[in-house]
């Protein structure tokens, strides 16, 4: 993606993303301070992962390099109103080998929630996935319709395994738990659908009304195809799918879950929900919901790949006048290119070479 | 983009062979595959697949980079790494056991710690937590038999598919753990853009290996 302040293409979506949350009222949550240790330990449930990079302050405090973002605002919330607010930060978890500096940007909307709020929220993050580029999915489910059900014919062990089978698309595995578990064919192949069904939301909200068994399981398909309701309002034409396999995350999410996808990165680059239980957790009233963009996925994106160092690479001789030079640069820098001057061309990626001749910019195509 | 080619990593080997044997027959097909040569990529125009030999513990990694949309990958390879990815289909090939064995006439002494040699270090110790035994698990990457031969550990866990290994080298095989065999993976975030497309393979592949199993 070409743009005008020459950023890079994760540098540049967070710029875009922070004007977006902002146009829709959210307020900007900004994070100076270490939080201590203890916020994260004593959470350590809602962490991705309980590996947290700590240090000990000045005031001899054990502090910690934060793994999230949602725990701080989530906390400082004080149970006033409805809080709308966004973020783009920087946050540190374990890597492969070892911690890492990951940029993230998000929104989280907490307090009364309702259909209508949700909406937004979901809106916010198919426009999210909008300005990644236009090769998008956001895929939504409810973790309380999938759980409703594992959890009427299942002990809590075997719910487990069967959402754990199902968070990987594995029917033989799921086939093999209601077996043991003595589920009827009929439930099973409930449980089968969920795993290999996926489509348009409105084509899924149509195939969940026969998969319905108790009143939880309609209590959330209902929230779920009002939320899509309002969503359509938003964005008519907006790639929204469902896929009911996503209910593995239980501990964290309590209601809608939704996970985004761009065309060319094998990951999921936007992922959020509801997560009710961590207000509850932290002694508070009220419903949350958000999302985070994994910006730090977008560097892997092709666009990327194909990056310049510069616009022109002008090469200097020593026997170049250097006010000649000095010259030429503020020229094509006036022009809106960069450039990069260097006696020889190594290891430079440019789009087009150019060097003095007799004192006269001369670029060559 | 969805008539961009489907990425198919495949595990080098017996194993790769058999499973695209099977691809083949359910419409899959890239004569090329076969043909002895040291090429690694392997392209059929009209299937829009192309097909690629790994290092058979290297598909999952392969497939959960994306890199790979689709792979063939054991069972054992997946619980033992746990990447992120969907498992599809469960190919009935390339079936084993992962199994306990140790020297003929061994008892397990409770009060001591069970020296354990593996190359699957992860279900290792989920196996004996299980269990509640104490173990020292010690990982090898090959010729894990020689292991409680030369007192380097008191059992192995390693997967076992004719036992000719184990007897071979006086060992028995005591418990199985679990069945493994062959399973169909795909990246998640292919999987949705490539639904159509990979699920016409999946109920395709499934269609072949009921036949197999009927035949069998």
């Amino acid at each position: 993606m070409e743009n005008a302040q020459n950023l890079r293409k994760d540098e540049y979506i967070q710029l875009k993303l922070r004007e977006l949350y902002r146009q829709y009222g959210y307020l900007p949550y900004r994070m100076g301070r270490f939080e201590e240790y203890e916020l994260y330990m004593r959470n350590r449930n809602f962490l991705r992962s309980d590996r947290i990079l700590t240090f000990t302050d000045t005031d001899g405090k054990l502090r910690a390099m934060k793994p999230d973002i949602t725990l701080s605002i989530v906390r400082d919330y004080d149970g006033a109103g409805l809080q709308k607010l966004c973020y783009s930060e920087s946050v540190f978890r374990p890597g492969n080998s070892g911690f890492r500096q990951i940029e993230q940007s998000g929104l989280e909307c907490i307090g009364k929630l309702d259909p209508y709020l949700e909406g937004e929220v979901l809106m916010l993050a198919v426009k999210s996935l909008k300005t990644i580029g236009e090769g998008y999915l956001l895929d939504i489910s409810h973790v309380g319709f999938v759980s409703a059900l594992a959890d009427q014919y299942l002990d809590s062990i075997f719910s487990m395994d069967i959402l754990k089978e199902l968070a990987r698309k594995n029917a033989d595995g799921i086939r093999k738990i209601c077996a043991e578990a003595s589920i009827d064919k009929e439930i099973t192949d409930i449980f089968i659908r969920m795993s290999e069904s996926y489509g348009p939301a409105e084509e899924m909200l149509d195939i969940m009304k026969d998969m319905v068994r108790n009143s939880d399981m309609e209590k959330a398909l209902k929230e779920l195809s009002d939320t899509v309701k309002i969503l359509r309002e938003f964005e008519p034409d907006g790639k929204i799918m469902i896929d009911l396999s996503m209910a593995d995350d239980r501990n964290y999410y309590s209601g809608l879950i939704f996970r985004g996808m761009t065309e060319g990165v094998p990951e999921y680059v936007l992922s959020g929900g509801r997560y009710d239980n961590l207000l509850k957790r932290m002694g508070k009233e009220g419903n949350a919901i958000g999302f985070a963009v994994y910006l730090d996925l977008l560097g892997d994106m092709d666009e990327s790949r194909d990056r310049k160092d510069c616009d022109i690479l002008l090469i200097r001789k020593d026997t170049d006048d250097p006010k000649d030079i000095v010259k030429a640069v503020d020229e094509l820098i006036a022009k809106g290119m960069s450039v990069r001057v260097e006696k020889e061309q190594e290891r430079i990626r440019y789009r087009k070479k150019a060097e003095l001749k007799d004192g006269v910019l001369k670029i060559y195509e | 983009m969805s008539d961009r080619y489907l990425n198919i990593a495949l595990p080098k080997g017996r194993l790769g062979e058999k499973a695209y044997g099977l691809l083949a027959k359910a419409g899959y097909e890239c004569p090329s595959v076969l043909e002895e040569s040291r090429k690694l990529i392997f392209e059929d125009e009209g299937n829009k697949v192309r097909y690629f030999w790994v290092k058979p513990s290297d598909v999952a990694v392969y497939v959960e980079r994306g890199s790979a949309d689709m792979g063939i990958v054991g069972s054992d390879t997946i619980l033992e790494t746990e990447p992120s990815i969907y498992e599809l289909l469960d190919l009935n090939i390339g079936k084993c056991t992962m199994s306990v064995a140790g020297p003929k006439g061994f008892t397990d002494d409770r009060s001591r710690v069970l020296r354990v040699a593996t190359k699957y270090p992860n279900i290792t110790r989920d196996y004996y937590d299980g269990l509640g035994r104490d173990i020292d698990v010690i990982k090898l990457n090959g010729s894990i038999e020689l292991a409680p031969i030369l007192a380097l550990s008191d059992v192995i866990v390693d997967i076992v598919e004719t036992g000719n290994t184990l007897r071979e080298n006086g060992l028995i095989k005591y418990t199985d753990i679990m069945d493994i065999s062959a399973r169909l993976i795909s990246n998640k975030v292919s999987y949705k853009f490539l639904y159509g497309r990979m699920t016409e393979l999946m109920k395709a592949l499934e269609n072949v290996v009921k036949e197999e199993a009927l035949k069998a």
